[in-house]
């Protein structure tokens, strides 16, 4: 019988198309929205993810502040090591300081980053070198006058390419020959790390023949694969607060950090929104009611006919109560194409990952049936309680 | 099948309409033997479609008792009253009553589905009884391209599909022209011939003389039982 009454609801709206398609429009409309509005968020949220996934989500930086014996005391290249040793779930930690200086190579010159960094920063970042090799620990000990290029450096000093085993200079004061012994892939920036526009010396070379190194700026932290970076990057403030006594004189950063804020920001909006949306599906339910209710009035004869065929009160308000949850299904699937379409076209002009969220469409249709059934239950309890003479002299 | 079929006693129907409370039935007496075409005749508002009403189980009276096949089904409850006159009752009235949205096909089946019959087995019945009222080439078609006549004839063949024991027909002819109305009333004599209690309720003298017991009412009690 249930089949029957899903084929009649057809059959009766096939009759109203009109009539049935104002009635289902505040449904649609509602889950339209709500479809809408939680494909965006989870696109948004997506997409951030994978922009900060391409920073290197795994990495923590540490900025100090501060010019004070005391700060300089405790920021120093040493701390390096005591924070991989002591904070669970670092696998590198590489201080590194730099500074804008002019390189020359000829007749060319060129305003870079000089970076002080150990062996272990190409491993923290994902960077790969083009030609060449990376500073080695080596490099580091024994103070070698090596550099290597970031990308944008390299074209610029070396516009025919080959940098490699060819010197230029840096000027800190005077002018400092450097051997190039290797040359970046190109990187995108991150938190502040303009990867193409540096160049990179190992760090003891730099405090002793560039610029001496009182307060390491920057501590760069790479964690172990599979590590909640939020709970490291925890860790670290508590261990750098027991150490400093004074929270203002660092910073910790993780591009995990920025992303949850951002996805708090996206999520808080979402429910908001999806809030605002869910009225729409309520003032749609309403519009259901009505047209039910306008139907249960017409077809009163034909309540009558089929109470005096053998339809009990049970079976009536079932039939009805199916039109009006087939009525909403309808609704909200017609809602969740619209809203896909809808959230496609703007993920594409936004250029946003398009991101779908199949538990929300499952929660859409699950919605606009408890709809159906919440606004249908009251005018199929109207149409089962009709006196079966009565309708069926209804005229 | 014999003895009573239909056993009305001490019947009384009131009505509210506003304030004014009108007696449609005030005391009837009534036995039908199982298998009898029976007429009932009477003025209009006389109360003879009341009675039906309650014989069929549309509605339940004020005070008294009706029994069908010896069930008491004065006070029963709407959903077991729903259940009887899918079983034991074929309606057949006046305006047809036919469900103009589905095809005559549909229509027949519908008792039994409320009876839960499974749909291929309701399919066959129904094209069945349509057969025996000669529309079977039409059952595809919806009720609104019949004409009249054959418009109460699918109506009876929604009456017969259940194989209830007792037919109860309102006007059945009095919105037909006398020769289709005749050939219904054919139809009807047929059934009764069948083995099947008929109930008409009629202004028709042709059924009148049909009919081998004709109840006269008015004014809501039984005046005469004629008897042939």
């Amino acid at each position: 019988m249930f089949f029957e009454n899903i084929k009649l609801s057809f059959k009766d709206f096939a009759g109203n198309k009109l009539r049935t398609f104002l009635s289902v429009l505040g449904i649609v409309i509602g889950v339209a929205s709500i479809i809408t509005i939680t494909t965006l968020g989870q696109s948004a949220s997506v997409s951030i993810k994978n922009q900060v996934a391409t920073m290197g989500l795994e990495t923590i930086n540490i900025f100090t502040r501060g010019n004070d014996s005391e700060s300089r005391r405790i920021f120093t290249p040493e701390l390096a090591n005591k924070i991989k040793e002591n904070v669970e779930g670092v696998k590198d930690a590489i201080p590194v300081n730099r500074s804008s200086m002019r390189l020359q190579r000829g007749r060319d010159t060129y305003q870079a980053n000089v970076t002080a960094v150990s062996a272990s920063f190409t491993n923290v970042f994902d960077y790969e070198t083009e030609n060449g090799k990376f500073i080695t620990d080596e490099d580091d000990l024994r103070r070698k006058s090596v550099v290597v290029l970031g990308a944008e450096a390299a074209i610029k000093l070396f516009p025919d390419g080959d940098a490699v085993g060819k010197y230029i200079r840096i000027y800190r004061k005077q002018a400092k020959s450097f051997r190039v012994i290797g040359v970046m892939k190109t990187k995108t920036a991150v938190m502040g790390m303009d990867f193409d526009t540096s160049v990179y010396v190992p760090r003891r070379t730099y405090d002793q023949r560039l610029q001496h190194i009182t307060r390491v700026r920057n501590y760069v932290i790479g964690t172990k694969k599979g590590g909640d970076v939020l709970s490291i990057s925890n860790k670290i403030e508590d261990y750098l607060l027991k150490l400093t006594g004074d929270e203002e004189s660092y910073k910790v950063v993780s591009p995990a950090t920025i992303a949850n804020i951002y996805t708090g920001i996206t999520n808080t909006l979402n429910l908001f929104l999806t809030g605002i949306a869910a009225i729409s599906l309520i003032v749609g339910g309403i519009g259901i009611m009505n047209i039910m209710l306008v139907s249960v009035a017409e077809r009163t004869k034909e309540i009558g006919i089929r109470k005096a065929l053998g339809a009990t009160p049970k079976v009536i308000r079932g039939q009805f109560l199916v039109e009006a949850v087939v009525l909403t299904l309808f609704g909200g699937l017609i809602g969740i194409a619209f809203g896909v379409g809808m959230s496609y076209i703007i993920t594409l002009f936004l250029k946003w990952l398009f991101a779908p969220k199949f538990s929300a469409f499952l929660l859409a249709v699950l919605f606009s049936s408890a709809v159906g059934i919440f606004f249908g239950l009251y005018p199929a309890v109207q149409a089962s309680k009709l006196q079966p003479v009565e309708a069926l002299m209804y005229e | 099948m014999n003895g009573t079929i239909i056993k009305v006693k001490n019947v009384k129907k009131e009505y509210t309409l506003g304030e004014a409370v009108i007696n449609a039935l005030r005391g009837v007496n009534l036995e039908i033997n199982s298998g009898k075409l029976l007429a009932i005749m009477g003025p209009s508002g006389s109360g003879k479609t009341t009675l039906m009403h309650l014989i069929g189980c549309l509605d339940i009276p004020t005070s008294g008792k009706i029994y069908l096949e010896g069930e008491d089904v004065s006070e029963l409850s709407e959903e077991s009253l729903a259940r009887i006159r899918n079983k034991k009752i074929g309606f057949v009235f006046q305006q047809f009553n036919l469900l103009t949205r589905i095809t005559i096909l549909e229509n027949v089946m519908t008792p039994l589905m409320y009876a839960h019959v499974p749909v291929k087995e309701r399919k066959e019945r129904a094209t069945e009884a349509l057969k025996e009222v000669g529309l079977a080439e039409r059952m595809n078609h919806r009720p609104t391209e019949l004409s009249g006549g054959q418009r109460q004839r699918v109506a009876i063949a929604r009456a017969l599909v259940t194989e209830p024991s007792i037919i109860l027909a309102d006007e059945p002819t009095g919105n037909l022209d006398t020769e289709t109305g005749s050939s219904i009333l054919e139809i009807f004599k047929k059934i009764n011939e069948n083995g099947k209690t008929v109930v008409v309720v009629t202004h028709d003298p042709e059924v009148g003389i049909m009919a081998e017991e004709i109840v006269h009412i008015r004014d809501g009690l039984i005046t005469r039982i004629e008897k042939k």
